[in-house]
């Protein structure tokens, strides 16, 4: 620590003398590198690591020498791989003794074949004196700036004369000073009205507003905009880039889907002003944290927004761990701005994190219920009236309290039951039969009239009916395969056809009152983590024949699917449809088999073969289950029976009947409610979790290694930090005290928010190779304000920044300021900001009168250009809103992955199909043509121009007409010379068209294009 | 004969081959194609990486190195052509028709849609060789055909992905994930665009879908979003918001511009923000652009000649109309051009993905437009130093698809990542070549696997850049449109 603040202090004496040279000598055009200036410490008496040794590693040698290549056994990504014995046998750092180090020897040598960099030129010779000094110095290592915490660092002393004691403006003044510049006056009220305005709620000052503003309510001001509703739906926008938020699945169908509870739950959070930390957590575990209700489960949306990918003949699984995957690389992205997505295949490049830490953090995530699947299940019904959310969330805690008692009362009635392997004496697949009974069972269900299905799954029926009966038809598809049977278990060949009524033979000696069947992985060990394909059995049924040939068929009382993740299903659709004729699906089926999953077979009255006789059970392979490429065949089973007549005493006990009343009696009150079904977070229990390993090179099928658990980089467990287990404790564990980046990371987003750069530039990556802070005294200050005083609470944080006077300064920048200082890294003045896609079309609305404030709800669909949406794309369709609903706030209108609102993409808005923190603004031709031609400014234009109108005719002077209209747009009135060109402009259209209201429209257009409408 | 002496010759007879074109300054670049190496192409050269000055985000800019290809024309047959039933002519798949699959051929496979054991199919067409080259064609294409000397097919392309939308994402971005830039983006990026009235980057679409892999197929990934293709359509609006509302005059629009340039001029005089400054350029082309790019996907303008040999009718989309506006594009110095024609997945699973069905229409679709724009480039001297390429996401299968094993009138193939044909003519390609092959069922590549790395880094070398070298620094690593690997140019279908 103390030797943190030292460092601090150091850097920020030397940068009073940097300033100067750096500025001076011109900037770098992409970033900024303050830090990292080499060469100009020579009053230093000893070398910084991070300042002068890290940016020579990174810039000259890791590329052979890091993360991914350990070129010749040596890295300079962790100390003890730079100091150690390469391949050459040599030491190559000698702490203490540079003449002993290989290092120095490669880097001064001419030899072309050992001298470093390889093939590149010689490093400089300041560079080589450096690294001399900083071995002989004892070759100290330091841990990269951003993965140390924060220390709150005084206040440096005021240094500016008229600015006041705000710590921001103390921070930023020091350096303005010693740079030997000066501040920029204050910004008029007006701007400032219009700045803060904008930044505050995302529109600009009403008339009235700019009308009672001044120097001395300004602070009441920001309280009343903090407190606006406006305010949540501003500042969630920065939010729902970084959380990929959509309304539509993506990928190729990129069918809707209903995201926007979790879009209002981000704009309410903002609102509330939820802190921080709580704002966190609850997206990345609210269904794990006790207590947190529905809006702890809404939350968890934010890791649902990864798109599903619903193409033909694509693995759920594969698509399943890319969502998985994105949830790793966006959370580190967005909470500590650390590049996490490099790592999925090899150890960081620059920064010390290891490969196997990325699976460690990827284990967190891989443990929850959804699977790329259509309905995008896990999701929750949102009632669209608010009133009745509860309602349906108290149907939802019941459901699942329900289920878990019944699976409880299932193993501990029954399943404490002893099972004995029954020799199998033959098992062989039929592949005739198997059509024959999918022609039976797809024309009962054609015909079951009592069965709720519609017209589509009626149809498609039909065609499975016809088609099975073409093949009943084909005598060449009569193929009987056998298994290979040892003893209870059977493993069926490859040539296994996909639609088959399997048959097992079997003669157990006593009574049976169960028979239990386990389908097996046939690669148990790699299963664990690389799930098997799966299978769907329509159908169980038993027979036996007596020893003089008598068939006998054996009704079944009951079905019991082990306790796996359908098991709503089972119960709902089985016994529901075993009550009625047409029952076609057994509930006994896995999109994917990663361990043994099993079903017992409950016959009325035991089973008794005698002598010489023999009991068959049949599973038809039908597959009517919602059609799977490529079709699950079920490949290795086992059987087992029990003697135990608890089996028939449950079955009359009718527990399963009362369970499936009850479900059923919830999902149609759920079903009669009408809202949106939310994608949500739900956790696995233990065992149906699959083992996380490490990928080589990032290839989900090329798993190695042992079994990881979860874990964070070892690089955060040197602050003493405890490491977390579960997805909840690593949630928390960014909040805890000794955490070295999420404070830093969102004071950061909001100073980025508000100054439009971040104090890091690269707000998505705070890494060695990203850029170094700007002011790194004062972003810790404020680090440690936020985390520490503040409790995360970000209306204050943002109130603070506000208030200062670097914040109320004019954007008109001083020559020197703009000479030397061309980037405006110093903040002598307040850098001018182009509008979001979102800002600059509410601004028009609100400007022009249109806007319609209403909070919440369904995304809208405000008129866009014919065929963005258009019938090549099949899944859904524009339906222009009305009654208003056309003039919502941009944050409201339906954002389609695969066709987001083009006027917004051109103004820079981020596509969202992978997470976002940065939007970088463009200055584009097509910008110009979406605000002069889009129908969506044209309507604002006249709205405008009907307001200019009505003053006219309530007597107003044109110009004054003309006034109101600016106020209305970019809050201040005309200068003389502005006034001239409208009037004039005014007079010319009225001349070409005789069209005072045309004309009118033209000064609308203008205004609401003009540069100082775009900007603030 | 050592291999150092071999690619010492081999180097010599490629800088021979390209004297022409590489007069100074070209040896490094060209030892780095050769050598396929990155790190020694950067040392080689001595090159600094790509950057763009960032207030000049589509001006011209040099290429690295002297380049035959100025610009693209991109033909991405979406979906996935049979390429056994195009150009790939195999006879021993033929004679094997009917018969069962090995099982080698399946064995540790994975397939969007074949079970069991399938079939083998043999072509569908019969094949004939065409030109001097003696290029197989089958009787599906035969205008096309007519141009086999002009075209440089590789027949050994291999991806790694076998669903569409990945598919796709990785042979237009590198990259079988979302959020990476698009090959357009990287080249309007390195290069800027020449007709500044004019988006760098146009994409048109044909045919009754769209593309799975969406708008990042030619998104702007981490680049700005000024570097996306801009998406035209041949019919309306030929670019967003290009027409002026219905009452307002081009008189009235340029009087609103001129007043706007006086007011934004004394925001520039007040904050002396370089920004307004550029925004008034903006404003102004975005009027030469109403007017050039009305004129520009204005057919009608051509003779009838013209618009029947490339089957472009005014009134309605197609491929045709697009090839059209394509050359079009190109000549007024548009960058790159890239055209998706969709429905080419020809599972057989209904008359539309029949291989004996609807894939004649497919065929005839691009036939006649892909030949006319070949000739119409050759003639105007446009073919020169414009590359155009033919290509898709994968290849299909030698294997008859048959969903479920029902039986159908409808014929197809399941997708082949493991082979497809993709060809290049124009620009700095060797016509009447054909590069790699695959094994004599069509399944595999036999010999010079091309990956799609490979044809990206050669693509950006025919446009005059080392791929290492046109980079991005983001999220911690460099990003190229090549990505991590370390892919060869094909130097042996360079002119």
């Amino acid at each position: 620590m103390v030797k943190f603040f030292l460092r601090e202090f150091d850097v920020s004496k030397r940068l009073r003398k940097l300033v100067g040279i750096i500025v001076i000598g011109g900037l770098a055009v992409f970033g900024w590198q303050l830090l990292s200036v080499p060469g100009a410490h020579d009053e230093t008496p000893r070398v910084s690591f991070n300042e002068q040794i890290r940016p020579i590693f990174n810039s000259k040698c890791v590329g052979c020498h890091g993360g991914v290549t350990k070129q010749g056994g040596i890295s300079y990504i962790f100390r003890e791989e730079a100091i150690k014995r390469g391949n050459s046998g040599r030491l190559n750092v000698v702490p203490g003794k540079p003449g002993r180090s290989e290092l120095v020897a490669r880097i001064k040598t001419d030899d072309p074949l050992h001298g470093m960099p390889l093939g590149k030129p010689k490093l400089s010779n300041n560079e080589i004196a450096t690294i001399e000094r900083w071995i002989s110095e004892g070759a100290n290592w330091e841990d990269h700036w951003s993965f140390l915490p924060p220390v709150a660092i005084d206040i440096p002393a005021r240094s500016l004369a008229d600015w006041g004691d705000n710590p921001i403006d103390r921070f930023l003044g020091d350096k303005i000073a010693a740079a030997g510049l000066v501040n920029s006056p204050r910004a008029t009220i007006a701007q400032q009205l219009r700045r803060l305005t904008l930044d505050l709620t995302g529109l600009p000052p009403t008339v009235d507003e700019l009308k009672f503003i001044s120097d001395e309510n300004y602070l009441e001001a920001v309280d009343r905009l903090l407190a606006s509703p406006r305010f949540g739906e501003k500042w969630a926008t920065l939010w729902l880039d970084a959380a990929r938020y959509t309304d539509s699945m993506g990928y190729v169908r990129d069918f809707p889907r209903d995201s926007w509870p979790y879009r209002d739950w981000v704009i309410n959070a903002y609102n509330n002003n939820l802190p921080y930390d709580q704002f966190v957590t609850l997206q990345l575990a609210g269904d794990l944290v006790e207590g947190a209700g529905l809006d702890g489960l809404i939350a968890t949306s934010f890791h649902r927004q990864t798109p599903t990918n619903l193409e033909g003949g694509s693995d759920n699984e594969e698509y399943r761990m890319v969502a998985v995957m994105d949830r790793v690389a966006t959370t580190w992205s967005v909470l500590n701005g650390v590049t996490m997505a490099c790592v999925q295949c090899h150890s960081h490049p620059y920064d010390p994190i290891d490969h196997s830490d990325y699976y460690q953090s990827l284990s967190f995530f891989n443990g929850t219920a959804d699977y790329d699947t259509v309905t995008d299940s896990p999701t929750i019904k949102i009632p669209f009236e608010s009133g009745l959310r509860n309602v349906a969330y108290q149907y939802f805690i019941e459901k699942k309290t329900l289920i878990k008692q019944y699976l409880n009362d299932v193993s501990n009635d029954t399943l404490a039951s002893v099972w004995s392997d029954v020799e199998l004496l033959s098992a062989t697949v039929d592949r005739a039969a198997g059509w024959r009974r999918r022609y039976q069972l797809a024309s009962a269900a054609v015909e079951a009239v009592a069965l709720d299905i519609s017209d589509a799954d009626r149809k498609k029926y039909q065609r499975f009916a016809d088609e099975a009966l073409d093949q009943v038809g084909l005598s060449s598809d009569s193929v009987t395969v056998a298994g290979r049977v040892s003893r209870a278990s059977v493993v069926f060949p490859d040539e296994t056809p996909a639609v088959a009524v399997y048959q097992l033979k079997m003669s157990p000696v006593s009574a049976v009152t169960a028979i239990r069947i386990l389908v097996e992985p046939l690669n148990r060990d790699k299963a664990a983590h690389t799930p098997e394909a799966g299978f769907a059995v329509e159908e169980f049924t038993l027979h036996s024949f007596a020893s003089d040939g008598t068939r006998a068929e054996i009704p079944l009382a009951a079905i019991l699917v082990d306790n796996d993740d359908n098991v709503e299903q089972q119960l709902t659709n089985v016994f529901a449809r075993a009550a009625h004729e047409g029952d076609i699906v057994s509930g006994f089926s896995a999109e994917k088999i990663h361990s043994s999953r099993s079903v017992v077979l409950i016959p009325a009255t035991p089973i008794t073969v005698e002598k010489g006789g023999s009991l068959f059970v049949n599973l038809t392979q039908a597959q009517l289950m919602r059609p799977r490429q490529p079709a699950p065949v079920l490949r290795s089973l086992s059987v087992q029976t029990s003697v135990n007549s608890q089996w028939q005493n449950w079955v009359k006990s009718n527990k399963q009947l009362v369970v499936v009343e009850q479900l059923l009696g919830l999902n149609n009150q759920l079903k009669a409610l009408d809202g949106a079904n939310l994608p949500i977070m739900q956790e696995l229990s233990a065992p149906q979790k699959l083992a996380t390993l490490l990928f080589e090179r990032g290839d989900m099928l090329a798993k190695t290694g042992q079994r990881l658990v979860g874990g964070v980089p070892n690089i955060f467990q040197q602050s003493g930090l405890a490491a977390p287990n579960n997805r909840l404790e690593f949630a928390e564990w960014f909040f805890s005290d000794q955490q070295p980046l999420t404070a830093r990371v969102e004071v950061n987003r909001i100073w980025q928010s508000l100054f439009g750069r971040g104090l890091v530039e690269t707000q998505e990556d705070f890494g060695s190779s990203g850029t170094a802070p700007s002011h790194p005294a004062l972003l810790d200050w404020l680090a440690v304000e936020f985390q520490q005083r503040l409790n995360w609470d970000r209306k204050a944080l943002i109130k603070l920044i506000v208030s200062s006077d670097a914040y109320r300064q004019s954007s008109v920048c001083a020559e020197k300021s703009r000479n030397y200082d061309a980037q405006n890294l110093l903040l002598s003045c307040m850098p001018r900001k182009r509008l979001s896609a979102e800002m600059v079309r509410d601004q028009a609305l609100q400007a022009s009168g249109l806007l319609n404030h209403k909070l919440g709800g369904k995304p809208v669909m405000p008129w866009q250009p014919e065929g963005i949406w258009n019938a090549k794309n099949s899944t859904g369709v524009w339906e222009l809103s009305e009654r208003g609903d056309q003039f919502r706030r941009a944050i409201y209108t339906h954002f389609k992955q695969s066709a987001p609102y083009p006027s917004f993409l051109i103004f820079d808005h981020v596509n969202r199909d992978v997470s976002s923190v940065r939007r970088l603004p463009t200055n584009t031709p097509l910008q110009a043509l979406v605000m002069l031609n889009d129908p969506v400014y044209v309507e604002a234009g006249s709205g405008l121009a009907d307001k200019m109108r009505a003053s006219v005719e309530a007597g107003a002077p044109l110009l004054q007409a003309f006034d109101n209209a600016a106020l209305r747009t970019f809050s201040r009135r005309l200068g003389e010379e502005e006034q001239a060109s409208l009037r004039r402009l005014y007079d010319g259209v009225v001349e070409t068209t005789g069209n005072s209201q045309q004309a009118l429209q033209a000064v609308a257009m203008t205004l609401l294009n003009s540069d100082e409408a775009i900007n603030r | 004969m050592t291999k150092a002496d071999l690619d010492q010759l081999k180097l010599e007879r490629l800088m021979l081959n390209s004297r022409r074109t590489f007069l100074t300054g070209s040896s490094a670049a060209l030892a780095a194609a050769f050598f396929g190496s990155t790190e020694v192409a950067a040392a080689a050269a001595g090159s600094k990486k790509f950057s763009r000055p960032t207030d000049q985000p589509l001006a011209t800019l040099p290429p690295q190195f002297p380049a035959r290809a100025k610009r693209v024309i991109y033909l991405h047959m979406a979906g996935a052509p049979s390429q056994l039933d195009l150009f790939d002519y195999k006879p021993e798949l033929a004679k094997r028709d009917g018969q069962d699959t090995p099982l080698s051929f399946l064995e540790g496979k994975n397939f969007a849609f074949l079970t069991g054991i399938p079939k083998l199919m043999g072509p569908q067409y019969p094949f004939k060789q065409y030109g001097s080259s003696g290029a197989w064609f089958s009787d599906r294409l035969p205008h096309l055909a007519e141009h086999a000397d002009k075209i440089c097919f590789i027949k050994s392309m291999h991806t790694d992905q076998f669903n569409h939308a990945p598919a796709q994402m990785l042979a237009l971005t590198g990259q079988s994930r979302f959020g990476y830039p698009s090959m357009g983006s990287w080249i309007s990026y390195g290069l800027g665009t020449e007709n500044q009235n004019l988006p760098g980057y146009v994409v048109m679409l044909s045919g009754a879908s769209a593309p799975r892999g969406g708008k990042q197929l030619w998104g702007s990934g981490f680049l700005p979003s000024v570097y996306q293709g801009v998406q035209c359509r041949s019919q309306g609006e030929p670019v967003l918001f290009l027409d002026n509302p219905d009452n307002v005059s081009s008189a009235i629009r340029r009087q609103v511009l001129d007043t706007l340039n006086e007011i934004n001029q004394s925001s520039y005089r007040e904050f002396m923000d370089q920004e307004t400054l550029t925004r008034i350029a903006q404003y102004e082309m975005s009027f030469r652009m109403q007017a050039e790019a009305s004129d520009v996907f204005d057919i009608s303008q051509e003779s009838e000649k013209t618009r029947v040999a490339y089957g472009a009718d005014p009134q309605s989309e197609s491929f045709g109309k697009n090839c059209l506006i394509a050359r079009r594009l190109v000549e007024r110095g548009v960058r790159f051009v890239q055209l998706f024609d969709m429905d080419w997945d020809s599972h057989g699973q209904d008359e539309a993905s029949s291989l004996k069905h609807n894939f004649k229409n497919l065929c005839h679709g691009i036939d006649r437009p892909i030949a006319a724009l070949l000739s119409d480039l050759e003639e105007r001297g446009l073919l020169e130093d414009t590359l155009v390429v033919w290509g898709s996401e994968f290849g299909r299968t030698p294997m008859k698809e048959e969903a479920n094993g029902q039986k159908t009138p409808w014929i197809g193939r399941d997708h082949n990542p493991s082979a497809f044909t993709v060809w290049m003519a124009g620009a700095g390609v060797k016509g009447g070549y054909t590069h790699g092959s695959t094994d004599e069922m069509g399944y595999e590549v036999a010999d010079d696997p091309v990956s799609l790395a490979d044809f990206h880094a050669t693509i950006l070398y025919l446009l005059g850049y080392n791929h290492h070298d046109l980079s991005v620094h983001f999220q911690g690593l460099d990003q190229r449109l090549t990505g991590v690997h370390h892919p060869r140019i094909i130097s042996q279908i360079l002119a």
